[in-house]
């Protein structure tokens, strides 16, 4: 697939290898692609391996006064390839992005409070409430901490926030080690926090939210659950493994996490599955989720389809959507995906199936857009 | 503070609907926003969810937590 890029045109970077190359790389590189031009915003995701420090002051200083947006992940990606290690970026143009203003929330006291202490900033930079923004010209991008399980939280306290704007992004990755994540704003980094920033669009944009899975047919109802530790109890009044396992075709003790990552549930609402993946199975016959699923849910079994072949038909709908053109994007795709690819040999074509447009994007513990989702390729594509 | 006396879910959406006055922009994203944290398609509610008192309440409360009291 090849897209024409517009004249309005994003310049994305990644760099491997020490920090002391990395850096000056990534920054070299972003400031050649803009050729010039004033960069409206610049998004970053880097390895784990980096101490955040050494990154985010850098980056922020080689972009005086642009709000400058990263996290720790679970691999980083560019349009030209995928792999884990390194650090990718892309400096949105101005043009692009008219306005923008970032904020760092600390989240380790009260996820609540701390959420909102990053939008009343966030407001106080914009000097109007993010409510009175029109959607149409306006987007917030989010990266939540990964390791504490707040995402439904955070993502709740936005959208009272915000509730009509969309919320894009995904939660910080430590490459595996499950030990510790961080999000950065500027020269600031927070190990348990939320970052956000929001932009003003020059240029119509559209979110992607796709995730490779249709329904198997087979509707299954949260009859109890334990909502904060994102663990479901029972599923058709039943112990959730055994329904599960029904439903799959399975017994109870061969549900493993190869039937998981090949039939996550969804929760559907016009025809689109917000996905629940589950990733073990509790004492008591409970499933452990990576997102909250509330009593009474209906969900559905879902089955696998072609991951590229779905990446690339909703990016290149979202393209089609904007006229055709798109000079820019910014991508959150779930770690369980990057698995599945890495096992698949599919990486590579993964990253062709975003048609050339320039980008950065992470390998995630969690992607958002309006709420929490699991085993999904959320982003926003601009024109 | 909710002040309707919608008793159905098809009512709140109603109400809804009217508040937004046909702005379809932020409608999708306020019912993707309810589904998620009630588990309640206000433009389709199953069947037993419509009447049920303890849903409606608990929508009528998601909405008035994003600003959209009816």
């Amino acid at each position: 697939m090849t897209t024409l890029l517009s004249t309005l045109t994003a310049a994305s970077a990644h760099a491997t290898g020490p920090v002391a190359d990395a850096v000056p790389a990534l920054t070299r590189d972003l400031l050649a692609g803009l050729a010039g031009r004033s960069a409206g915003a610049v998004v970053w995701f880097a390895s784990s391996a980096y101490a955040p420090g050494d990154l985010a002051a850098p980056i922020a200083q080689a972009f005086p006064g642009v709000p400058v947006l990263g996290c720790s992940t679970a691999g980083e990606f560019t349009q030209g390839g995928t792999g884990t290690g390194g650090v990718s970026a892309v400096a949105l143009p101005e043009g692009v992005v008219v306005r923008a203003a970032a904020a760092l929330g600390d989240l380790s006291a009260d996820v609540a409070t701390g959420t909102d202490a990053a939008v009343a900033d966030l407001e106080a930079r914009l000097g109007a409430p993010l409510r009175s923004l029109d959607p149409a010209r306006h987007l917030l991008l989010v990266l939540i901490d990964g390791m504490h399980g707040v995402e439904e939280l955070v993502n709740e306290r936005l959208g009272n926030a915000a509730p009509a704007l969309d919320v894009v992004g995904g939660s910080a990755g430590d490459d595996l080690a499950f030990a510790s994540t961080w999000v950065a704003v500027g020269d600031r980094v927070s190990d348990h926090g939320v970052a956000l920033l929001l932009l003003e669009t020059g240029v119509p944009f559209r979110v992607v939210k796709t995730c490779s899975f249709v329904p198997a047919g087979r509707v299954l109802r949260i009859t109890k659950a334990d909502v904060p530790n994102r663990v479901v109890l029972e599923l058709d009044g039943r112990p959730a493994v055994e329904a599960y396992a029904d439903a799959v075709g399975c017994a109870p003790d061969e549900v493993d996490a190869a039937q998981f990552m090949a039939h996550p549930v969804g929760l559907m609402m016009d025809g689109q599955a917000w996905i629940r993946s589950p990733r073990a199975v509790v004492e008591g016959g409970g499933l452990a989720f990576y997102a909250q699923i509330l009593e009474g849910m209906d969900v559905e079994l879902m089955n696998a389809t072609d991951m590229v072949a779905e990446t690339r038909s909703a990016v290149t709908a979202a393209v089609a959507d904007l006229g055709g053109t798109s000079g820019g994007a910014v991508m959150f795709n779930c770690i369980l995906r990057r698995l599945q690819m890495d096992a698949e040999g599919t990486g590579g074509r993964f990253v062709e199936s975003f048609g050339g447009i320039p980008l950065a994007g992470f390998h995630t513990y969690g992607e958002t857009w309006l709420g929490h989702v699991n085993q999904t390729l959320t982003g926003v594509v601009f024109g | 503070m909710p002040v309707t006396t919608a008793t159905t879910i098809t009512e709140v959406f109603e109400g809804l609907q009217r508040q937004l006055a046909g702005n379809n922009l932020s409608l999708g994203p306020i019912c993707t926003r309810v589904m998620l944290r009630t588990g309640v398609n206000l433009k389709d509610p199953r069947y037993d969810q419509n009447t049920d008192a303890a849903l409606v309440a608990k929508v009528l409360a998601a909405l008035a937590d994003m600003g959209h009291a009816l």
